[in-house]
């Protein structure tokens, strides 16, 4: 009654506030910490690695070679020979083929799963989360090498059985982030905005609750990368993941280790391997966090 | 226009908390004509908000809405309805916060466009436009610049002023508003209700205003409802009940408020604690705390009485209400 309306109506007087500069989606990028750009530049020269050992690779990296067994770093082999006289140095090369993908199938594959799982049990609630949700509960129970080594005597040793095996596995932890970040945003006001607009559930989902929870995930999936390249070494290591002769680090260690007294390196440097490739993603992760949490 | 817009009978909302029934909202009825704005007010936890927000059915999983709605789209007389019913036909909502309520990873020209997307059946370049138009009713400036902007780099009067053009992207008649005022600070916040007063006017839309602000609902309102512990306890025109209130706790109310120019008058708080809702008292709910209170206001029946033309009370005794005047 304050404001009598005006015939000539011209909105309302325009109110003259303060613009911020606009950064628009740009500005998450330029907010990542450096650590981030580090961890990015280790985890491409892995896989540039990979791609490329074929081109690097001085041997083959099956080519057997008793006479030239156990051999130390020399200039015909940089980090020497395996018990069976293979190049040490390619197959280390090689093994990124096997390792890398793995890795990051094993923990992408969990990581949509988990996500869309989580999400659908969060904003839907009732019975379908009660259904995701115990059998999140069920998978959980089971001790997690047990379950990984039954699904892959099922299911035959080999890449693909290790990728099912970690994607049954990992997608619980996904889950349970994201639908306690749906049970957050689902009750927010703009949520409740957009229901009151006749949005339908699956637009509400998409649009306006999924892009406002991935933040949880992208932060995990570094770390959980890590996480699925050591399972898969140590499966290697205890004979359960790629089976031989195929390079792969896990496998090289266990190869190594007999070996330790006298020849250090065989075991050691597989295992410099990993450590640098989770250094890398490590970084990533963190980064992320920093940046996307505030 | 004339003619009942929202008609609500007798609504009741509970909630299950650990196998007990809490109510509170407790029979709250109220009707409303097209083109009106009605001013709700009441203390924190007075149900002013829940009653708003079960006209929309935005209340948790856990609660049971009882009694009936009614809603009259376009010119037809009020019939039943699901809330689910009148999302995105009819029925608008703005909210208290403009931090949440409007999602920060869209755009806020895309997030206007998506009512009339939706429901105008509009192309994306139609939508875009009418988001601008639409940012241009409710005096966003540039608003062709702004709509490429997220939310985070608004500030908060234009927030809510981004908020108002989602609300009315789907053309409402009634507009719901749950103090969308309070957390602006005071010049932004006459500017906003400026705006709802100019859009109601060249709309013909109805407005239910929640407040606990008796000041900011005085500026917008036609008439006013007066709710204190689940209950409507007084309704009128606003000026009248202001003038002249006939309810105790309206009178209890506007004493514990500072009126602009009256330096001398002195500020009486009001005794002891709203009522728990797990808790309520018999009879009359305010009485423990009421000033008038006589022996059969423990035992009176809750209802809302005429007192004057358009006005009710639910005090049985109005007749000792000393008034304001002295």
């Amino acid at each position: 009654m304050t404001t009598p309306p005006s015939a000539a109506y011209e909105g309302v007087p325009p109110t003259i506030e303060p613009l911020e500069v606009p950064i628009g989606e740009r500005g998450l990028w330029r907010r990542m910490p450096k650590k981030v750009w580090v961890g990015v530049g280790i985890v491409a020269t892995y896989v540039l690695v990979a791609l490329l050992a074929p081109v690097i690779a001085p041997y083959d990296p099956l080519m057997i070679d008793p006479a030239n067994s156990l051999a130390s770093p020399s200039a015909d082999h940089l980090l020497g020979t395996d018990q069976l006289g293979r190049d040490i140095f390619s197959r280390l090369l090689y093994a990124a083929r096997v390792d890398l993908p793995i890795g990051f199938l094993g923990a992408f594959l969990p990581a949509i799963a988990g996500t869309i799982l989580g999400a659908l049990a969060g904003f839907y609630g009732r019975w379908v989360d009660t259904v995701i949700m115990r059998t999140a509960d069920v998978v959980q129970a089971f001790p997690a090498y047990i379950l990984v080594i039954v699904l892959v005597f099922a299911l035959g040793q080999g890449a693909r059985s290790i990728i099912i095996a970690f994607t049954v596995l990992a997608w619980v932890v996904y889950a349970r982030i994201i639908r306690g970040e749906v049970l957050r945003v689902r009750d927010l006001d703009y949520v409740h905005a957009a229901r009151v607009a006749g949005l339908r559930n699956l637009r509400i989902l998409r649009v306006h609750v999924f892009p406002n929870v991935i933040s949880q995930t992208i932060v995990y999936l570094p770390s959980d990368i890590v996480f699925a390249t050591l399972a898969l070494a140590s499966f290697s290591f205890l004979g359960l993941g790629i089976p031989p002769p195929t390079a792969e680090w896990g496998a090289m260690i266990a190869d190594g280790q007999p070996f330790i007294t006298t020849n250090w390196w065989f075991a050691t440097v597989p295992g410099l391997a990993i450590v640098g490739l989770g250094l890398g993603l490590s970084l990533i992760a963190e980064g992320f966090e920093e940046a996307l949490r505030g | 226009m004339s003619g009942n817009l929202l008609e609500v009978t007798d609504l009741r909302v509970t909630f299950d908390v650990h196998g007990r029934q809490v109510t509170p909202v407790d029979g709250v009825s109220l009707t409303l004509e097209r083109g009106v704005a009605l001013g709700i007010a009441g203390e924190s936890g007075s149900g002013k908000s829940l009653s708003l927000k079960s006209i929309i059915g935005l209340l948790p999983p856990n609660a049971t809405v009882g009694g009936e709605l009614r809603f009259a789209l376009d010119r037809e007389a009020p019939i039943p309805y699901a809330p689910a019913d009148v999302h995105g036909h009819g029925i608008s909502i703005i909210f208290q916060e403009p931090m949440t309520a409007l999602n920060p990873t869209m755009r806020v020209g895309d997030l206007i466009a998506e009512g009339p997307k939706l429901h105008k059946g509009m192309g994306k370049k139609e939508a875009e436009e009418r988001a601008i138009e639409l940012m241009r009713l409710v005096g966003i400036p540039t608003p062709e610049r702004r709509a490429r902007m997220w939310p985070h780099q608004l500030s908060g009067g234009l927030r809510q002023r981004v908020m108002i053009a989602t609300a009315l992207s789907v053309e409402p008649q009634l507009l719901l508003c749950d103090e969308p005022t309070t957390a602006l600070d005071v010049s932004i916040q006459d500017q906003i209700l400026g705006l709802l007063q100019e859009l109601r006017t060249r709309l013909n839309m109805a407005i239910i205003f929640v407040s606990h602000d008796l000041a900011v609902l005085g500026e917008i309102c036609d008439r006013l409802a007066i709710m204190y512990a689940g209950r409507i306890v007084e309704t009128g025109p606003v000026d009248e009940v202001f003038a002249d209130p006939q309810h105790p706790y309206t009178e209890a109310l506007m004493t514990s408020v500072p009126s602009f120019g009256a330096t001398t008058d002195k500020l009486i708080g009001i005794e002891g604690r709203p009522p728990d809702p797990r808790d309520f008292p018999p009879g009359c709910r305010f009485a423990p705390r009421c000033d008038y209170a006589q022996e059969d206001c423990t035992s009176a029946d809750h209802h809302l009485a005429d007192v004057a033309p358009g006005r009710t009370t639910a005090c049985i005794h109005p007749e000792l209400i000393e008034g304001l005047g002295q």
